[in-house]
């Protein structure tokens, strides 16, 4: 529509803004089951990674590479982080196998929290361009006046 | 000269739907959290400019502003597919929007009413 | 005493006593304030384009807009004061006693 592809320099940093929160949601729910024994598919909690990718349109952009116009960012998908799981000594644990270990999700908190901090700085920087960028059409608006 | 009643009308034909707009989205995102809302949003653009490219502008004028479905972004797990981001991208164009169509408003409005004035 | 007609004088004068009609003093004029106005009409209609064009999304080019805005305000607040000065000058005229 007309008014959603209008100022496209605003969904650029938008999609990026989108983007991010996404990254976020996605620590967060690996944070949240650090030590889930029990995942969604009856084993351990497996941790997930976000893919970005660039989005490309069509020629009508007016910030085009080549024979495209790229639009910001998206995320392609969502998958699970194939690295082993730790087995962990722990007798006591009610998923403890035949000889005491447990299988634990490969979540690193450590990682988990570089990655929240890597996406809310990205967070923040998209939402610097798209206030300098309103505060330069605003400026422009004033012109008129 | 230039027919400046149809041009003023025109926006504010535009400042209809950027109100209507408005709404809209203060709607969307009240419901951000409402399981199974579906986001709405404005259409009237595409159609107003195609009126308008045909060169008549009464025709043009017919054209109204309505809410429909859409707009909105991958369905959670409640149903609800309202984007917190996407919805306030809207709101800042479309602020912007309603800003520069009500300065040139202002403009021709001043420039009608020294030419009444006179002397 | 014979009072003989004038116009023998006149014949005596270069071009035969005959006066060409003078060119109307404000044509000239006139054919400059109506360029005048053509140009106006032409900056109004480009400042309308682009204020369409941006607010329909055919450009994303905000200042564009506004800049053909300001032209045309800035001439036809020109041509403004030129009608207000005209308007003044004829007003002066009719005052003076003749």
């Amino acid at each position: 529509m007309r008014f959603d592809n209008f100022l496209a320099v605003s969904n650029i940093s938008t999609s990026g803004l989108s983007a991010e929160r996404l990254r976020m949601e996605v620590v967060a729910s690996n944070i949240a089951n650090a030590h889930s024994t029990r995942g969604p598919d009856g084993g351990p909690y497996r941790r997930q990674d976000v893919l970005f990718e660039t989005v490309l349109g069509d020629q009508s952009g007016g910030l085009s590479l080549g024979t495209h116009a790229l639009q910001g960012v998206r995320i392609a998908g969502v998958q699970d982080d194939p690295t082993e799981l730790p087995r962990v000594y722990s007798p006591g644990h009610p998923d403890a196998d035949g000889q005491g270990y447990v299988t634990m999700p490969n979540v690193s908190l450590p990682l988990e929290m570089v990655n929240l901090m890597t996406a809310t700085r990205a967070y923040e920087a998209n939402l610097k361009v798209l206030q300098a960028v309103r505060k330069q059409l605003e400026q422009t608006i004033g012109l008129l006046r | 000269m230039i027919d400046t009643t149809s041009q003023t009308a025109i926006l504010a034909r535009l400042l209809d739907a950027a109100s209507l707009r408005n709404e809209v989205i203060a709607h969307n995102v009240a419901n951000v959290n409402t399981p199974g809302h579906q986001c709405l949003t404005v259409q009237f653009e595409d159609a107003f400019a195609q009126a308008l490219s045909s060169g008549d502008s009464t025709r043009a004028l017919h054209v109204t502003p309505e809410v429909i479905p859409g707009g909105g972004g991958t369905t959670r797990a409640d149903g609800n597919n309202v984007d917190i981001d996407m919805e306030m991208n809207r709101l800042a164009k479309n602020s912007l929007l309603y800003e520069f169509c009500a300065q040139v408003m202002a403009v021709q409005i001043a420039q009608q009413r020294s030419a009444i004035q006179g002397r | 005493m014979d009072i003989a007609s004038i116009t023998s004088i006149g014949r005596a004068l270069p071009g035969n006593g005959s006066v060409a009609r003078p060119e109307s003093p404000t044509e000239g004029f006139a054919d400059i304030l109506g360029q005048y106005l053509g140009n106006i009409g032409q900056q109004q209609l480009q400042a309308q384009q682009a204020v369409q064009d941006f607010a329909l999304g055919r450009t994303d080019s905000l200042h564009q807009a506004v800049l053909a805005v300001n032209r045309a305000d800035l001439a036809f607040r020109a041509f403004l004061e030129i009608r207000n000065r005209l308007s003044d000058a004829y007003q002066e005229i009719m005052k003076m006693s003749v």
